[in-house]
């Protein structure tokens, strides 16, 4: 082995490593070689630090409050992971929704319901206005107030689009119809009277539905008086009839 | 491998662990994350980093405890899992630039080892500086291996064993990182 072989297996291996063989002919080479001397010094004094190094065991700053974070952590991701396998019916369901069919079937339903329901809604709206002109109700009476904003297609179309002569038309008839006086009641019963079957069916079953909604009697301050205006509705449509009937 | 507590008790307290005992797992943190942390520090030189990786580590012992084959030391498993996780943080410290550009920054640490008396125990922060005096030019592997062999005391099978490695290429990391060490400890200026 020359020095410089010698030497770069002085950097590379560890003393302690050297089998009897090599640790005799580093000794004898040692006591001839003065440069070699000089470098295994220079790795006996590395190897000092190194054992200092090794000695020097790092300490965790606060050992107990790091393991109390660490099992926080996993019970947090414990719970975390409970509560997503509670999550996890509900996510199939919501998975289904990641297939194209379904969600086209979905959006297809949907839209074929809110396309009937506005074509019920536009439906009611027309009678109403046909009603409305052949039993000659002037707009001049609003009392919109009543009819909660929202609830319902019209009061949706009168509460963002005012102007929207469909739902004026409905809600003003139906405020109309509730809130008139007997004497103009008695003019319109007049009109009534002239009103064939089938439009003075529609037209109460109008008066019925709209009076039948909980949301008035919720939210109408005067709800006795009209209560009272409509039985006396009652009473001369029965009247109309019973006279139309014997005139008959 | 340092590891104190008696075999049996281990395995025990792993059982439990398995069957999501969470206070038996608590007891194994406890006995084994100055080990964790060890390695960390030595590797980084940096407690905040080196606490964030044994926090991480332990974490992920406790959601792959399942996977715990037996037949394997514990302690190797879990040196295997900080060796991951200290090569993934460097990753990320070292995109974020903040790693190297305080490596980089040596000047007050070497005023630090110079004035530093080697005979009295060594702090954490001249343990720290010491060692990134040493290990600055040495690859991220390099400077594992040469850790976990030299510093931890480890076998060649057991270091190949945690970092995948074959036994000749820890040899050869070994031999450059001794080599890089001894020739910088041998010039420098402490007192010894």
């Amino acid at each position: 082995m020359t020095c410089k072989e010698l030497q770069q297996f002085l950097y590379s291996a560890r003393i302690e490593d050297f089998d009897p063989a090599e640790r005799e002919f580093l000794k004898k080479h040692l006591a001839d070689c003065e440069t070699c001397k000089t470098i295994f010094q220079e790795v006996s004094k590395a190897d000092r630090i190194l054992d200092r190094i090794k000695e020097a065991t790092p300490r965790i700053r606060n050992e107990h409050a790091l393991t109390e974070s660490i099992i926080a952590e996993i019970i947090c991701n414990e719970r975390s992971m409970a509560d997503a396998s509670a999550n996890k019916f509900l996510d199939r369901l919501i998975n289904i929704f990641s297939i194209k069919f379904v969600r086209f079937a979905c959006g297809s339903v949907i839209l074929l319901c809110g396309m009937t329901y506005l074509f019920m809604e536009y439906n009611d709206m027309k009678s109403i206005v046909s009603l409305e002109q052949r039993l000659g109700i002037q707009h001049d009476f609003n009392r919109a107030s009543i009819v909660l904003p929202g609830v319902n297609v019209p009061g949706f179309l009168y509460d963002f689009y005012g102007l929207s002569n469909g739902s004026k038309a409905y809600i003003e008839l139906t405020n109309k119809l509730i809130l008139m006086k007997k004497e103009d009641l008695q003019a319109l019963l007049n009109s009534y009277k002239t009103l064939d079957e089938a439009s003075r069916k529609r037209l109460d079953e109008m008066q019925n539905r709209f009076l039948k909604d909980g949301y008035l009697k919720q939210n109408t301050k005067n709800y006795e008086e009209i209560e009272k205006l409509r039985t006396e509705i009652e009473r001369l449509k029965k009247e109309v009839e019973q006279s139309h009937y014997k005139e008959k | 491998m340092q590891n104190n507590k008696p075999a049996d008790v281990l395995v025990q307290l792993i059982e439990d662990a398995q069957k999501g005992d969470v206070t038996a797992f608590g007891k194994i943190v406890r006995d084994h994350q100055s080990y964790a942390y060890a390695i960390a520090f030595r590797f980084f030189c940096d407690e905040d980093d080196a606490e964030d990786v044994v926090q991480e580590s332990f974490i992920r012992i406790w959601n792959h405890l399942q996977d715990f084959d037996s037949s394997m030391k514990f302690t190797t498993w879990m040196y295997k899992i900080v060796v991951n996780l200290c090569y993934d943080k460097a990753k990320s410290n070292k995109r974020r630039m903040s790693v190297f550009a305080r490596l980089n920054d040596n000047s007050s640490q070497d005023d630090y080892i110079e004035s530093t008396n080697i005979e009295q125990d060594l702090t954490n922060k001249e343990t720290a500086a010491l060692i990134k005096r040493i290990a600055d030019g040495l690859s991220e592997k390099q400077r594992m291996i040469f850790l976990l062999r030299d510093i931890q005391d480890l076998t060649i099978e057991e270091v190949a064993g945690i970092t995948g490695m074959s036994d000749s290429a820890i040899k050869t990391n070994l031999f450059f990182a001794r080599q890089n060490i001894r020739k910088k400890l041998a010039r420098l200026e402490v007192s010894i």
